[in-house]
Parts: structure tokens; C-alpha cells; sequence
């Protein structure tokens, strides 16, 4: 009796045995079922990778104005420093003295041609009544010419006369044609010495007065415009991702939300001379495009350098992917009610979510725990979760159905 | 004395045969089925509870909501619950008259018989519930059963089920209820193999019809 119960359990064991290995072995023929409590639908998001740095705040730029030395020589500034400057402000002024007795000089010498001029103009007025009167009566009066000698000729020695007085007409008006371009040359550089005076004194750009040399040395003043930048330097490493004309994002303390930027310039030589001891940093610039931002000037802030970007990308959790060292799959729980392993393409991998190029759309929904997964294609099945439901669900489903889901659950084998 | 002892009847079915056949007076039997049939449903409960045998929900999942696919597994639950309770009875009552008609001993003995292999029977759903939420090995796919080896020998579903109902605890059952028939009754050894078999054949046909007909569809 022993000996035979002995044969029946060790039939037993091996027909249990027997029938686990060909329902575990793979590729196995038996249907296995998948108990599955985590999973989620393929979310469509923008995925943003960011390289993280420090960084200061700098004013964007800095203008030198440098003094011309005049004649008149400097006078006084009109700003101190700190104050706010406007594009056209002006910023200091010339002494007048010396130039206005340069002014005065050329005043003088412009007045005395004038003077001249007038002079040529009443010589040519006289001339030109001579010539008329001679004209009229050619026989009894003795024309005079210029040069003051009397002719007593008669029709042919007034004709003579006349001629004569005719080119000394021409020579006066060629000569007040040369007086008055004078003037006009001594006006226009009258003109431009008041022109002249202006310049180097008003601002060229908007923003604020940092430093004024009072001594005078160049540049005398120093102006920094108001919105300011971002450096600070990165390191070999960072090296490698960053470009000219990224995406930055600054975060400051003070400020709330991100401040948007634009990676300017990258310094292709380090910051320090190259040792091999210390690592190199490579200074950078950033322009903050939004020009509202309150960056005080010298403060601390965190760089965020967007480095890749996807938009609207199906992702999925990072631990729902499943790696092999050739290819990475998800488990999608698709209509049919099966398991579905899927190949997939990685995209960018951030913050535990993974975007997937190709393989899964937004809305599928993947396994969270791909080793729940007994066998890929076959039907999985799920835990009660009453937590989820509440009363309105079930008072709102009408009572023939709920009957009838009962009925089918209770025939259900 | 005579009170029975369901778990010992099991284990020791030649000691307790005779005790079963002698005794006139079988007490503590209606409250052993009530029990049973309500053990029974709350097994079947859990084993919903775990959502096995709901995978014809499942492909609701992205058509319905979350609320409306639980909701469904909820009723699903019930109704395996009102089954476990039905099927405790059925287990109980239906070989028990079944040999009754068979033989001029009172059916509270035949009951008696069946309240031992009722454990049996709710032990093999005990053990179905880690095999298929840890290894996905759900019914047919049982190590128990012949449905492994069916599914590598056919592709016909009605076998598959029919020989995945067939299991190392059945056998078992029919053993116990072969020994017990056999003193009650004291038939031959043919006709009472018969008997036993023939009532589990009907079974298990019946179980296979259950699992191949669609209940979601037609209803």
C-alpha cells in the first residue's frame, strides 16, 4: 500500500513538473495570462533637456565717451554718476571762451569783406550812371574816363569811351563774385564751429552712468545700458553640449518664473591659462531677450541651457521600457485585450520619462512594470480597484446591464 | 463521536468510511454544507477579487473608462461570488442525489461523502489564484491539469477546456467518492468507477460547454 501511494506521488510530482516546464519554457504553446495593476497611457508632452550652470548678472554692455580736446577747452558734465541717460541726453559741455574770440576773429574779417562788397557795388552804380550819361549826350560834354584823362575826339572817341567804362563795369561785379564767395566760406565754417560744439556731448545710448573721469582722462565716461546679461563659464564637460544660440532659461531668487535668454557666445579659449591640473571653464555670454526682467546687476542666478527640445512627443515612464542590449520595448495593453511588446525608437530620456520616436502613440496605454509581463500576445487581467469607483458610477449604469454583467461574470469560467 | 470531521474523513478516507456506513446518526452535516457553500463563494469571491477569468474585460480597457472598466470587474466579482455559492451547492447536492438514486441509503450519507470533497475541490481554486497572478498560469494553463499538454496537441478550444478541467484535485475527488460509494453502497468495483467517473465526466463537459460558450456575447 506504501509502495503504490510512493508511485502515485512521484506520478504526481512529475506530471506536475512535466507540465510546468512546457508552460514556462519559451515559446511556450500554454496561454499565460498576465496579472497587470500598473500601467499608463502614452502621455504627449514637450520634453526640454537643460544643462545646468551659474551665472551672474552683468550689465549687457558698456560704452566709453572719450573727450576731443577744442579750442574752447572742457567746461562741466551734466551727469553724475548713477544717473539715467536717455539716447540724446547730454552728458558734459565745452568751455565757450577761446572759441567765441575765434568766433569773433572770423566775424571780424567776414565783416570787413562785406564792407568791400558794398564798396565794389556803389563803385559799380556810379560806372553804370557814367556810362548811361555819356551815352545820351555824345556831343557837347566831355566824357571822363576812369583813369581821370580828357578826350576831346568826337563820335568815335565817346564810342571808345564807353567800351572802356564797360570793362571796368565787368572787372568790379567779377570781383564782388569773389568777395561774396569768401563771405560764404567764412559762413559756412561759422556754422560748422556751432555744429561743431555739440558733438561728443550728447549720448549715444540709453541706460545708466557708471564711472565719470574727472580728470579727464579717457574714456571720461562710462555708460552701461540697462538690460542686463548672464555670464558665468562652463566646464569641459558642459562643453560638449552647448551651442551658440540656444535656448537659456535664468532662474533667479529674486525673481519669480524663468527668464528667458539666448546663449550669445561660447569662449573658445578658457577663462584661465590651461592647466593640466585644473580643469578648464569657458566663459559664456547670455542675452536676455525678455527685456522686463528686474535681474538686478550682480546677482547669482541659475542657467538653464535648453540643449535639446522636443515638442508634443509621446513619452512614456522610463521604467516601462524594457532594454535589451540591442533594442528597447514597451508593453502596450491594446483593444483586442492583449499584451503587445512593441520595439521601440528612443528619443530623449529626461526626468524618468522617455520619449518614444516610434512605437507608441499618446493615449496607448503601456505596462508600468514590464516584468508582470508572463508572455508577450497573451491576455492579461487586473485587481478590483473599488477605490476608484464611487456611487454615481454605478447608480448611473442602468439596472438591465448591471444584470447582465453579473450573469455573464457568473457563467464566466 | 460521530460528528464529522471533514478534514479528517479526507485524509483517512478507509478509517471513516466505516465510521460514515455504521453510524445511524450523522450529526453537524447542514451546518458543514452551509459552511462550505459559503467558504466556496468567498474563494470564488478572492479569486475575482484578483480579477482571474476577467481577461473578456479587458480589452474594454481602452475603449471604456477607468470608472466604467472597474465597474465592470466589480460585477464580474459578484457574480463569481453568487457562483462560488452556487457551485458549492451544486458540488454538494448533485453527485449526492445522483448516487442516491443509485442505491436505498440515505442522502444525508451521500451529502456527507460530498462534504469531503468539497475541500478538495475549493483547495485546487486556493492554489489557481498565486499560480495565475505569479506565473500567469490560469486555468488552462494549470500544472495541475491536462490543458498544458492539450494546448500543445490541439488548437480546438472545447478540448482544451475539457482536458483542462480534468485535474490532479478531480482525480483525487473521484478517488475519495470511488472509496466512499463503494463501502456505502457496496457495488461492484465497475459500476461504482461508473458512477463516479460518469457524474465528473458530465462535469467537466459542462465546465468546457461554460468556457467555450461567449456569456459577454450572447447576453
Amino acid at each position: 500500500m506504501k509502495k503504490k501511494s510512493l508511485i502515485l506521488m512521484s506520478a504526481g510530482v512529475l506530471f506536475i513538473t512535466g507540465n510546468l516546464y512546457l508552460a514556462l519554457k519559451d515559446d511556450s504553446k500554454a496561454v499565460r495570462s498576465s496579472y497587470i495593476n500598473k500601467w499608463t497611457a502614452t502621455g504627449k508632452e514637450s520634453l526640454t533637456k537643460t544643462l545646468q550652470a551659474e551665472g551672474v548678472v552683468t550689465p549687457v554692455e558698456e560704452h566709453h565717451v572719450y573727450y576731443k580736446d577744442t579750442p574752447g577747452g572742457f567746461k562741466n558734465f551734466l551727469v553724475k554718476e548713477g544717473d539715467p541717460v536717455d539716447v540724446g541726453s547730454p552728458l558734459y559741455e565745452y568751455a565757450g571762451d577761446g572759441n567765441e574770440a575765434e568766433r569773433d576773429k572770423l566775424e571780424m574779417e567776414k565783416q570787413q569783406l562785406v564792407r568791400e562788397a558794398a564798396l565794389i557795388d556803389e563803385q559799380i552804380q556810379q560806372l553804370e550812371y557814367l556810362l548811361s550819361v555819356s551815352e545820351s549826350a555824345t556831343d557837347n560834354s566831355i566824357p571822363v574816363t576812369g583813369d581821370g584823362t580828357s578826350d576831346t575826339g568826337g563820335s568815335s572817341n565817346s564810342e571808345l569811351m564807353n567800351v572802356s567804362i564797360e570793362k571796368e563795369i565787368y572787372d568790379k561785379k567779377s570781383e564782388k563774385t569773389r568777395i561774396q564767395a569768401e563771405i560764404d566760406e567764412y559762413d559756412d565754417t561759422l556754422n560748422s564751429q556751432d555744429s561743431g560744439d555739440q558733438l561728443g556731448i550728447n549720448s549715444e545710448v540709453a541706460g545708466t552712468v557708471k564711472k565719470i573721469n574727472y580728470d579727464l582722462n579717457n574714456p571720461i565716461l562710462t555708460i552701461i545700458s540697462d538690460s542686463p546679461k548672464v555670464e558665468g563659464a562652463f566646464t569641459e564637460k558642459d562643453l560638449k553640449e552647448v551651442q551658440e544660440g540656444m535656448e537659456v532659461f535664468v532662474k533667479s531668487d529674486l525673481v519669480k518664473g524663468n527668464v528667458k535668454g539666448t546663449l550669445t557666445s561660447i569662449a573658445s579659449y578658457p577663462e584661465q591659462d590651461p592647466s593640466v591640473k585644473t580643469e578648464s571653464r569657458f566663459p559664456y555670454e547670455v542675452e536676455l531677450t525678455d527685456e522686463q526682467a528686474d535681474l538686478i546687476k550682480g546677482t547669482h542666478v541659475e542657467v538653464a541651457v535648453v540643449t535639446d527640445q522636443v515638442v508634443n512627443a509621446a513619452t512614456v515612464p522610463e521604467e516601462s521600457v524594457e532594454k535589451t542590449k540591442k533594442a528597447s520595448y514597451v508593453y502596450v495593453l491594446n483593444e483586442l485585450g492583449k499584451v503587445e511588446k512593441r520595439k521601440i525608437t528612443k528619443g530623449l530620456v529626461l526626468d524618468g520619462n522617455v520619449e518614444v520616436k516610434k512605437g507608441a502613440k499618446p493615449g496607448e496605454l503601456v505596462v508600468k512594470n514590464p516584468e508582470a509581463i508572463q508572455k508577450a500576445g497573451d491576455p492579461f487581467f487586473s485587481k478590483l480597484k473599488s477605490g476608484i469607483l464611487d456611487k454615481k458610477i454605478i447608480s448611473k449604469e442602468p439596472g438591465k446591464e448591471i444584470f447582465k454583467s453579473i450573469m455573464v461574470g457568473f457563467f464566466k469560467r | 463521536m460521530n460528528r464529522i470531521h471533514v478534514l479528517r474523513g479526507l485524509f483517512y478516507p478507509d478509517l471513516y468510511t466505516y465510521k460514515l456506513r455504521d453510524s445511524e446518526y450523522v450529526p453537524g452535516v447542514w451546518k458543514n454544507t452551509v459552511m462550505l457553500v459559503l467558504l466556496s463563494g468567498l474563494i470564488f469571491g478572492i479569486s475575482a477579487y484578483f480579477g482571474i477569468g476577467s481577461e473578456y474585460l479587458s480589452k474594454n480597457l481602452t475603449a471604456v473608462s477607468r470608472e466604467n472598466y472597474e465597474l465592470q470587474k466589480l460585477l464580474f466579482m459578484i457574480g463569481q461570488l453568487i457562483w462560488g455559492l452556487f457551485y458549492g451547492i451544486a458540488m454538494i447536492f448533485i453527485p449526492a442525489l445522483f448516487f442516491w438514486t443509485f442505491s436505498d441509503i440515505e442522502l444525508k450519507k451521500f451529502v456527507t461523502v460530498q462534504l469531503y470533497v468539497m475541500p478538495v475541490l475549493l483547495l485546487e481554486k486556493v492554489i489557481n489564484i498565486p499560480l495565475a497572478t505569479g506565473l500567469g498560469l490560469i486555468k488552462t494553463s494549470s500544472p495541475f491539469s491536462l490543458g498544458v499538454i492539450a494546448q500543445y496537441i490541439t488548437n480546438k478550444d472545447f478540448i482544451i477546456y475539457f482536458l483542462a478541467a480534468i485535474t490532479l484535485f478531480k482525480i483525487w475527488a473521484i478517488f475519495i467518492e470511488y472509496k466512499y460509494i463503494k463501502m456505502l453502497t457496496g457495488k461492484r468495483r465497475g459500476i461504482v468507477l461508473l458512477l463516479v467517473i460518469g457524474i465528473n465526466l458530465i462535469f467537466w463537459l459542462f465546465s468546457a460547454l461554460f468556457s467555450f460558450i461567449q456569456f459577454e456575447k450572447i447576453l
